[in-house]
């Protein structure tokens, strides 16, 4: 900003700027917000020499009157927004938690249960697959020779240890399907005369 | 409302030196819808009009609140300003009419504090319980207030003459002139080096 423009602000709110400076200063004053500024600093200045200054923020007034005026919240309101928006969020940010808790214990479960049932031929798939990401990028039309690809089992043997441990501990009804059981029951169960029988032969 | 009958003595009306030109022209712009021209209305005048409610509301926050009110009023009724008298003085009236407005609503409403304001001693407690602000708030009027005058200390002698005719006794260039004995122009320039001479002091405060 040249020093004319601040000599014309300075008598601009003396009430000493003649008709001409005054229409083109308000013209500035439209577009400049560091006039505006300056001129708002300048009355300052005389409002604290004549022990004018009210308040803690002394352009607190001109910004609600402002922000009234163009129907927007004063600066005191719009601090407090981002208060409100976190009370909003604070519920999402602890469901963003579970879920990144609840996903690592299923990842981290699942390496468990990888760790301990093992991978039979897993070592043995790795090198091969390693060995292939040199290969040229695969065809949809030409169909690709899986003669030499490694045989991974380890759904096959996931599948046997679970139906292994299911059948040893399930009872017998709760593996067959409700209506199977409602409709036969009676010929599925043992016949009660059969029961001691079947307890003699065993020895008991 | 005893205690503070003794601030009603009603303040009279000091218009500021000048032609009234700007304020003129400023108020024809706003009655042309120009909500930026009432703002330059706002920065001129919002400190003078918040002492003058202060005399009325102690209570600094409230008297934030009626000097808002007031200046609104000023802004719905701009349309109906012809210029009989100038600015400020119609503005100080719409001022001291919201304040005593707002006392009178005041005085209606029940008194929401518990200290007995018969008591002259609770009394005087009570008014300086009003007065109180922030503290961080206070400190920085504070700090303005110490820059603006060792600023004004520190300023060479016929500066300093300037601006405190102008600001203090609110005098014309014209009649500062006089006083000085010398141009109009050169007042003009004196009280604008001054105004920088302080304002680089306080700009790094705010």
């Amino acid at each position: 900003m040249t020093e004319q423009i601040s000599d014309q602000i300075s008598a601009f709110i003396d009430d000493e700027l003649s008709d001409e400076e005054s229409a083109f200063l308000l013209r500035r004053f439209e577009r400049d917000t560091d006039a505006r500024s300056r001129a708002a600093r300048y009355t300052m200045i005389g409002a604290a020499l004549r022990d004018e200054l009210v308040g803690s923020d002394p352009e607190i007034l001109r910004r609600r009157i402002a922000a009234a005026l163009t129907g927007t919240a004063p600066a005191a309101q719009q601090r407090s927004t981002p208060r409100v928006q976190w009370r909003y969020l604070r519920p999402a940010f602890g469901v963003g938690i579970a879920a990144t808790v609840a996903v690592a214990a299923i990842v981290g479960l699942r390496a468990v249960n990888f760790a301990r049932v093992g991978v039979p031929g897993a070592a043995t798939a790795t090198a091969p697959l390693q060995a292939r990401t040199s290969d040229p990028a695969p065809s949809y039309v030409v169909p690709r020779d899986v003669s030499d690809a490694p045989v991974v089992i380890a759904p096959a043997v996931r599948l046997t240890n679970y139906v292994m441990h299911h059948s040893e501990y399930a009872s017998r009804l709760s593996r067959l399907p409700v209506h199977s059981n409602v409709v036969g029951a009676g010929e599925l169960l043992p016949p009660a005369e059969t029961v001691p029988a079947k307890r003699e032969t065993t020895g008991e | 409302m005893g205690s503070t009958e003794k601030h009603l003595t009603e303040p009279v009306a000091r218009q500021p030196a000048g032609s009234g030109a700007s304020d003129l022209a400023l108020i024809k712009r706003v009655q042309q819808g120009d909500k930026s021209a009432f703002d330059l209305l706002v920065i001129k005048y919002q400190h003078k009009i918040l002492k003058l409610i202060m005399r009325y509301v102690r209570d600094s926050s409230e008297a934030m609140d009626v000097a808002q009110e007031a200046f609104l009023k000023a802004y719905r009724a701009a349309p109906s300003f012809r210029g009989d008298s100038a600015f400020y003085t119609w503005l100080y009236r719409i001022a001291i009419n919201t304040a005593k407005n707002h006392l009178v609503a005041a005085s209606r409403r029940p008194a929401h504090y518990n200290l007995d304001t018969q008591d002259p001693e609770q009394a005087e407690v009570l008014t300086d319980l009003r007065d109180l602000d922030t503290p961080e708030g206070l400190a920085q009027s504070e700090e303005i207030r110490e820059a603006v005058n060792r600023a004004i200390r520190e300023l060479p002698e016929e500066l300093r003459t300037a601006i405190l005719l102008r600001e203090i006794e609110g005098m014309s260039y014209e009649e500062i002139a006089q006083t000085m004995e010398c141009p109009v122009g050169t007042v003009r320039s004196r009280i604008f080096r001054a105004r920088e001479a302080i304002d680089r002091e306080i700009a790094p405060l705010l």
